[in-house]
């Protein structure tokens, strides 16, 4: 199918149960969903399932899709509420969605030392010590390139909240760095 | 201690430089950040920070590969296999299966390709899965088929931001039904009543359709 088909009409032709358009439409968002999904919930095979799953309410829900966001942010909205299952699933009686957010996950994290990886290494390392919260604001800014107007459509928040979000979620990046021993100089 | 009007200013243009550099300020916003470090050298060493992180996250992301084969495998298969069991033998297809493989048919140049058509099809859609929309024997019914030609039609178009519900919600209101489209123009045939009106019941029937500016483009008395 011809790459320049507006995601908008390959949702409709989903909606009228065309395969080869959904075949289209997972090609050309596959990676970047399932990405996301891995910043979020770090395991391969989790990410891998939860991003199938995404896709699959795609093809059964495409009916409902009312353009008020971009298909690419639709997508991420789902795959972040699939993620957010899986949180709620597996800690049923402790999940603490408030909680949760502000927690800086360290596990299965290794030690950072700038004698033993390169700075851009470094960083990468420092981005998976972040807080879930925290990595969600980065990888939506910076990667998936999101509008302020987007992202605080898809965590629910205002806009202030989303700038707010960003910059400490930046400025903890910064921390995480220098204990790691790499002052940028800022905070 | 209490912030001059110049640090407010330099915080709000500081929260927006990681959306500079991705592109995704609006005119306006570019041009008061580009100002700001036009004349701040501090403030384009953070953006400097800044470009860093961007470089790396997206080398992070693109260090997680993409999904396996195997996935993709795993999740065409369940959609076949759900597609499948719409594909029964015709004599037990229902009027919804057979309605969707109608409009699953569509080529796409029967489709328009704009985003005016990708949302009158998921109109379209909506209707058909919506049995009320459905003429009373509970069966769908192309233009061609007899009964199509029983009653009053008008030929309309809805509004490109109207929901399915809230076209079945008026279509069964009025007690009418859509009975083939889209045509050229994106318009539908709807079967505004089972009864043969006379001209001026119907042009009233047609009228009190597109009285719903929001939800009804256009409509028009249809032979």
């Amino acid at each position: 199918m011809n790459d320049t088909v507006p995601d908008e009409v390959l949702i409709a032709r989903i909606a009228a149960r065309d395969q080869t358009a959904m075949k289209a439409l997972y090609l050309r968002h596959q990676t970047r969903t399932y990405r996301f999904l891995r910043r979020l919930v770090k395991s391969a095979e989790l990410a891998e399932d939860l991003a199938g799953d995404v896709f699959l309410d795609v093809w059964r829900q495409a009916g409902q899709y009312e353009a008020r966001s971009s298909v690419s942010t639709w997508l991420l909205s789902i795959a972040r509420f699939k993620a957010l299952s899986s949180f709620r699933r597996k800690a049923p009686e402790t999940f603490d969605p408030e909680t949760a957010e502000e927690i800086a996950d360290e596990s299965d994290t290794p030690e950072i030392s700038l004698q033993k990886v390169s700075k851009a290494k470094a960083m990468r390392l420092c981005i998976e010590r972040l807080s879930r919260e925290h990595r969600e604001v980065i990888d939506l800014v910076y990667y998936h390139e999101k509008k302020i107007e987007e992202i605080s459509v898809m965590l629910g928040v205002p806009e202030n909240t989303v700038k707010t979000r960003m910059f400490y979620a930046r400025k903890r990046l910064s921390e995480i760095l220098r204990e790691a021993g790499l002052d940028r100089g800022w905070p | 201690m209490a912030m001059s009007a110049r640090d407010e200013k330099m915080d709000e243009i500081e929260l927006l430089l990681p959306w500079r550099a991705t592109g995704a300020l609006n005119a306006e916003e570019t041009r008061r950040v580009d100002a700001a470090l036009a004349a701040d050298a501090e403030l384009r060493r953070k953006y400097d920070l800044v470009q860093e992180e961007m470089a790396e996250s997206v080398l992070a992301a693109e260090e997680f590969g993409a999904p396996s084969l195997r996935a993709r495998d795993r999740l065409f298969a369940a959609i076949e296999a759900e597609a499948g069991l719409r594909r029964a033998p015709a004599a037990a297809r229902s009027w919804r299966v057979r309605a969707l493989d109608f409009f699953g048919s569509l080529t796409p140049g029967a489709i328009a390709w704009s985003a005016a058509a990708a949302a009158l099809v998921i109109v379209l859609q909506g209707a058909v899965l919506t049995r009320s929309l459905v003429t009373p024997g509970g069966t769908f019914h192309t233009a061609s088929a007899p009964e199509s030609r029983e009653g009053s039609f008008a030929l309309v178009a809805f509004a490109s931001d109207a929901t399915a519900q809230q076209i079945a919600d008026l279509l069964a209101a009025q007690g009418a039904s859509i009975v083939d489209g889209p045509k050229p123009g994106g318009l539908y045939r709807v079967r505004v009543s089972s009864k043969r009106l006379d001209a001026d019941a119907l042009k009233a029937a047609v009228a009190k359709l597109a009285s719903r500016r929001e939800i009804v483009r256009m409509a028009v008395a249809s032979e």
